[in-house]
């Protein structure tokens, strides 16, 4: 299927794509409860998608405490609108 | 997983999953009233410079700059934060809004230096503060549209 993408669309990568699409960047925390796992578990499903190229880290020191903020490269959200495309045929052509 | 694996209902629960992980994102975004006011105050007082005597027109465009600067630093250490740039429908309204903020200003050196009319200025700010307001409000408009009709 043209345009779906294997690193996208395991639930938790969708989910976190999905968080990051409308902004250029979330902080990490906000991620964490919109798509709700654990540190570790967003930190794994991010190092993916970092590794793929499709999302970015920043880190920055705001009152003393570290934050992060997470967002979609120019590929990632590339790959995610592509990969809605391909679900939203697939979910059209049953219909 | 291989794509023939997923059926139609898979793909019809992911796209479901994404609209509202999109739409609970979106949700986050805040512009309280105090940053408009800010930074809305800001660009229109910049405009107000042709109306002071050097040097203080250009310690004031200098001044509004740097709360401008401020305020967007401020802006992209907030928990989401969207960029006026960002791709879709509302990158057109960007570009021709940012024509006519160049247009005041413009207007506004060019009409005080060449009349040394005082009102110029001042209409040229006021009208400064209510595009940028209303501006702001067609902008998170067609933004939060956007992202409930889901993207391309």
């Amino acid at each position: 299927m043209s345009g779906f993408d294997p690193v996208i669309h395991p639930l938790n990568r969708l989910q976190i794509c999905a968080v990051l699409a409308p902004h250029d960047e979330v902080e990490f925390a906000v991620v964490r409860e919109e798509v709700g796992v654990s540190d570790s578990v967003l930190s794994k499903q991010v190092r993916h998608l970092e590794e793929a190229g499709y999302v970015a880290v920043r880190k920055a020191t705001v009152d003393t405490r570290q934050r992060t903020w997470l967002s979609l490269t120019k590929s990632g959200r590339a790959a995610f609108n592509g990969h809605v495309a391909a679900l939203r045929r697939l979910a059209a052509a049953a219909e | 997983m291989p794509t023939e694996d997923i059926t139609p209902e898979d793909a019809r629960r992911a796209l479901s999953e994404i609209s509202a992980r999109e739409q609970g994102s979106a949700a986050r975004l805040e512009w309280p009233l105090w940053r408009e006011l800010v930074l809305t105050g800001l660009v229109s007082g910049m405009v107000l410079a042709p109306l002071a005597a050097r040097p203080f027109d250009i310690l004031l465009i200098i001044a509004c700059c740097g709360g401008i600067l401020a305020m967007v630093r401020d802006y992209t250490r907030q928990p989401v934060w969207v960029s006026g740039y960002r791709k879709g429908r509302t990158q057109p309204m960007t570009f021709v809004f940012a024509g006519f903020v160049i247009a005041l200003y413009l207007g506004s050196f060019a009409g005080y230096h060449t009349t040394g009319l005082w009102w110029i200025p001042v209409a040229a700010s006021a009208l400064m503060f209510l595009g940028f307001t209303v501006f702001n409000r067609i902008w998170m408009a067609v933004w939060r549209a956007e992202i409930r009709e889901g993207r391309p």
